[in-house]
């Protein structure tokens, strides 16, 4: 082996291998005269030259990175695996663009080279972060001006050939029709839930007896896979639909009604769990020395115990709200709208863009949300301490 | 038995350990004494290679450390620390028998050699053997650290502020059960402590440290009494006189002359004796069928300064 | 009552396993509650489907479980560990997708059938196994694993008989979430082609038919309890310290 003076950092290296690899060897995207007929598939070199050389030389110097890798190396890796990604989305908008000069009904896929390399970049931006470089907001700077250029790209147009792009022209409407439709179902949802759960885990806390009473039907309820919750409440959600009160709501059989019944059970166990515990652990101690100083219950329910065992119960908050976001997918089986549909229209007519369509937002929003709460969280913990 | 000649650690930045050299002969209860910080815990864990030294030179029994495979070295050498480290998902028994296992003695040897060994710490292998580590109080658990760290029968052990964690009436008790032990088995032992006390109870010979180097080696007499230092003199502080009688049983300084009244019991030390003797207000107290006078205690001291003054 | 669980899980069992014995008479007893619009006995026999489920199941759990054991292992090694927290990343980003997404995404690439949908449920069930496996070595004691080494044990040996038993408490508990995630999963397999006890309960909600529905969800729900419980019973065994 050589011998080196100072330390490899072998993820590093590792990753930004294999993404050279795959800008390589591997099928960068599939391009498709149209719709159904198969297409031809190319690799990255094969569709353009110059810039080919520059993506490489950029996996070379990520590679070189590795050597002594410090936080500052981090940094530039980090911001260059962005940079570098975004250049190869706008290199495949601009060689898109010139042969759909001819066939205006092509369209261009993605296919495990890119894939390949969107995985290593995530891989490489990632490990940046966990060096905790003291400038890390730096990459995450980059990753939002990264961002901005491809919504930039985006909206002028540059990305219009790719596959994934002509089917949401071809859907407008009705992905953002769907998209309002899941984020009301999955943020209604997870009200319902609180407003339920809430007062339940606070009673398990007051009255040591009711705890298993409600915790242990609240877990079972988990273990029901949702496909099943959804399909059990349908009849009687569809009885309950022919009174003219819940006709008017719009509770049928189909629809929102079993999607938004069963998101809400299934977020009863998350936050009434953690509201349970999150009353829990505030000390006896605190809650003595509040009722010495002549606070009644109720100040000190406002005061004292909600404040401690915010951070807690707001945790479980974020946890429903990601398990739900995932499980309104379902809705698209039942007919309750929602970004499912995509995702099952796409499953069945197997096309990945349909699914992707479907996956992307929710991943973002889910992701925006998991992280906001965290941060949120995080800034209660600290105050409290 | 061990002799380490200019070693050195450094980490980033920090030098631990700035080129010491010691040797511990066979039979020795040799102790590594200093404030926090002062690099005795990294000297011992350099001795089983825990941490790899920067520069300088191990030998063990007379080989250098490297010649050995590692944990065939540390197989060798008994390590006991503050916190047991005792495994919970075993038995006592089975936390004994940990290293016989790795060395593959026979089962029926195992058995045999792990009852001996809590017996030899006082503990009964009926009541004990198949408790758990958590069913064990602080003292009790500390017991099988040294009956684990002595199954193998190694020349060496090793010990690092073992009994620290233990609560002040357990560890005077460990502390001389342990002092007992080690001379009946005749075991190397180097012992890291930062308590005066404890040192000064189960020394052959003290190392006092600071800041990484050795400012004096010697008999705790030695160290106490001829100072080459006043951090030394400051580390024992002004009643080292007294702490050193610790160190003596009455027993031993006792005269023929029976005094009637309540004997002192047969381990009691010097220091003890001194103590009682200054309660009750008298110079001389029965022991042993005998009786032991505050002039003896004072003998002791007077013969030490002027041997070695 | 300290067995209760193991109890419960008993006679749930026993339950389920009279379901599928019986299936016409699990039927008919369904029929005096609910109108069915198919006639009795039209459909695929219910042990067949349970047992298409269950190989689902096992095949993609035993995959997951072992290959997430030794990745798990692996990330807390003096080689693995620089990839931990990258890989960490990645696993929980995973984790953020829904099952019908996961599946959604594999099969069309894959391809239909039991082959896809076998990689997507290996791939949703590893995540929790190597989160679990890598937080459990690492919350081992520190005087523990000196102990281990101070009495020369070698890498292997402190795997074998020290890290990996006292990690056995989460190990377990990740392979619990895991295959109760998956048991639930694969009833949404039925969508991407596979077989399954999903294919009831698909097809159930497409035709409103509560029979359908029920037949299919309730030995898929016992299934789940019995394995929730049952490895739950199995982790409290392996709980070792206060």
């Amino acid at each position: 082996m050589l011998l080196l003076k100072k330390k490899l950092d072998y993820p590093q290296l590792v990753y930004s291998f294999l993404g050279l690899l795959a800008l390589l060897l591997l099928n960068i995207s599939e391009v498709k005269p149209n719709r159904i007929a198969p297409g031809e598939r190319y690799r990255l070199y094969e569709l353009s030259g110059l810039p080919m050389m520059i993506f490489v030389m950029g996996f070379l110097v990520l590679m070189l990175l590795s050597y002594d890798f410090s936080e500052k190396k981090a940094v530039v890796s980090g911001i260059l695996s962005a940079i570098l990604f975004t250049g190869i989305l706008f290199v495949l908008g601009r060689v898109s663009l010139e042969m759909a000069k001819d066939a205006p009904t092509m369209r261009l896929s993605f296919s495990a080279g890119f894939y390949g390399i969107l995985l290593m970049m995530y891989l490489l931006v990632g490990h940046g972060l966990s060096k905790k470089p003291r400038r890390q907001y730096l990459i995450y700077m980059g990753l939002v001006l990264s961002g901005a250029v491809v919504v930039f790209l985006l909206s002028s147009g540059q990305f219009q050939v790719f596959s994934i792009m002509k089917e949401f022209e071809n859907k407008r409407a009705q992905f953002f029709t769907s998209f309002t439709e899941h984020l009301f179902l999955s943020m209604g949802s997870v009200l319902a839930g609180m407003l339920l759960a809430v007062p339940l885990g606070y009673l398990a806390y007051r009255r040591k007896k009711l705890e298993s009473f409600v915790m242990v039907p609240l877990s079972i309820l988990e273990t029901i896979p949702s496909l099943s919750l959804f399909g059990v409440l349908l009849v009687p959600l569809a009885a309950l639909g022919r009174l003219p009160f819940f006709k008017a709501l719009g509770v049928s059989g189909i629809g929102w009604a079993p999607a938004f019944v069963a998101l809400t059970l299934y977020t009863l166990l998350p936050i009434g769990r953690n509201t349970l515990v999150g009353f829990s652990t505030v000390d006896q101690s605190v809650i003595e020395a509040a009722r010495g100083m002549g606070m009644n219950r109720s100040e000190i329910f406002r005061r004292i115990l909600f404040p401690l065992a915010l951070p807690i119960i707001l945790t479980g908050l974020r946890i429903a709200m990601v398990q739900t976001l995932g499980g309104a997918v379902l809705a698209g089986l039942v007919g309750g709208g929602g970004l499912g549909s995509f995702v099952f229209l796409g499953l069945a007519e197997g096309s990945p863009d349909l699914v992707l369509l479907g996956v992307i937002p929710i991943v973002v929003m889910t992701l925006t949300l998991d992280s906001t709460l965290k941060a949120l969280v995080k800034r209660l913990r600290r105050d409290e301490l | 038995m061990i002799k380490l000649q200019n070693v050195v650690k450094n980490y980033e930045g920090y030098e631990a350990v700035k080129g010491i050299s010691l040797e511990v002969k066979e039979g020795e209860l040799y102790v590594l004494l200093g404030p926090s910080g002062c690099g005795k815990s990294t000297t011992l864990r350099l001795i089983n290679k825990m941490i790899d030294r920067t520069s300088g030179e191990i030998f063990v029994e007379g080989e250098p450390v490297d010649a050995f495979k590692v944990e065939s070295l540390r197989k060798k050498m008994g390590y006991v620390i503050q916190s047991t480290g005792l495994f919970p998902h075993m038995s006592v028994e089975e936390n004994i028998a940990t290293v016989p296992r790795l060395l593959k003695w026979k089962e029926e040897d195992i058995r045999k050699r792990g009852e001996e060994m809590l017996r030899l710490v006082g503990l009964s292998p009926e009541v004990y053997g198949k408790k758990l580590p958590k069913e064990l109080s602080g003292g009790e658990a500390q017991r099988v650290g040294v009956a684990r760290a002595l199954a193998a029968d190694p020349q060496i052990l090793l010990m690092d502020e073992p009994f620290g964690a233990v609560d002040p009436i357990s560890r005077v008790r460990l502390q001389k059960e342990f002092r007992e032990i080690q001379k009946k088995l005749g075991k190397t032992v180097i012992f890291v402590t930062h308590d005066v006390e404890e040192a000064l109870l189960l020394a052959d010979r003290i190392c006092l440290m600071k800041e990484g180097n050795i400012v004096q080696e010697g008999t705790p007499e030695e160290v106490i009494l001829r100072p080459k230092d006043p951090f030394v003199e400051d580390f024992f502080g002004k009643e080292g006189t007294l702490s050193l009688l610790t160190r003596f049983k009455a027993m031993d300084f006792r005269e023929e002359k029976p005094l009637p009244g309540e004997p002192l019991p047969e381990e009691t030390t010097l220091k003890e004796a001194l103590s009682t003797m200054m309660l009750l207000g008298v110079g001389r107290l029965p022991i042993g069928g005998g009786s032991i006078t505050l002039a003896a205690i004072m003998e002791v001291i007077r013969r030490w300064s002027h041997e070695e003054g | 009552m300290k067995r209760g669980r193991l109890y419960a899980a008993l006679l749930l069992s026993v339950l389920l396993l009279l379901l599928l014995l019986f299936p016409k008479e699990f039927e008919g007893f369904l029929g005096r509650y609910f109108l069915s619009k198919f006639p009795e006995g039209s459909r695929t026999p219910l042990s067949q489907l349970f047992i298409e489920h269950m190989e689902m199941v096992v095949i993609s759990s035993a995959l997951a479980i072992s290959s997430g054991i030794f990745l798990g292992i692996f990330l807390t090694t003096k080689v693995g560990a620089p990839f931990k927290d990258s890989l960490l990343k990645l696993v929980s980003l995973g984790q953020t997708f829904p099952s019908a997404a996961l599946l959604a995404l594999v099969v069309p690439v894959v391809g239909y059938g039991l082959k896809g949908a076998l990689i997507a449920l290996y791939l949703y069930a590893l995540m929790p196994i190597v989160y679990n496996v890598v937080v459990g070595i690492e919350e081992v004691p520190e005087s523990v694993v000196e102990a281990a080494k101070g009495m020369g044990m070698s890498e292997a040996e402190i795997y074998r008989k020290v890290k990996i038993p006292l990690a056995m408490n989460a190990i377990l508990g990740g392979i619990r979430t895991s295959t109760v995630i998956n048991i639930s999963a694969a009833t949404l397999a039925a969508a991407a082609g596979a077989g399954g006890l999903g294919v009831l309960v698909v097809n159930g909600v497409r035709t409103f038919d509560m029979i359908l529905i029920l037949m299919g969800s309730i030995p898929v729900t016992l299934l789940a309890v019995i394995v929730e419980l049952s490895l739950e019973e199995l982790q409290k065994r392996t709980i070792y310290t206060q």
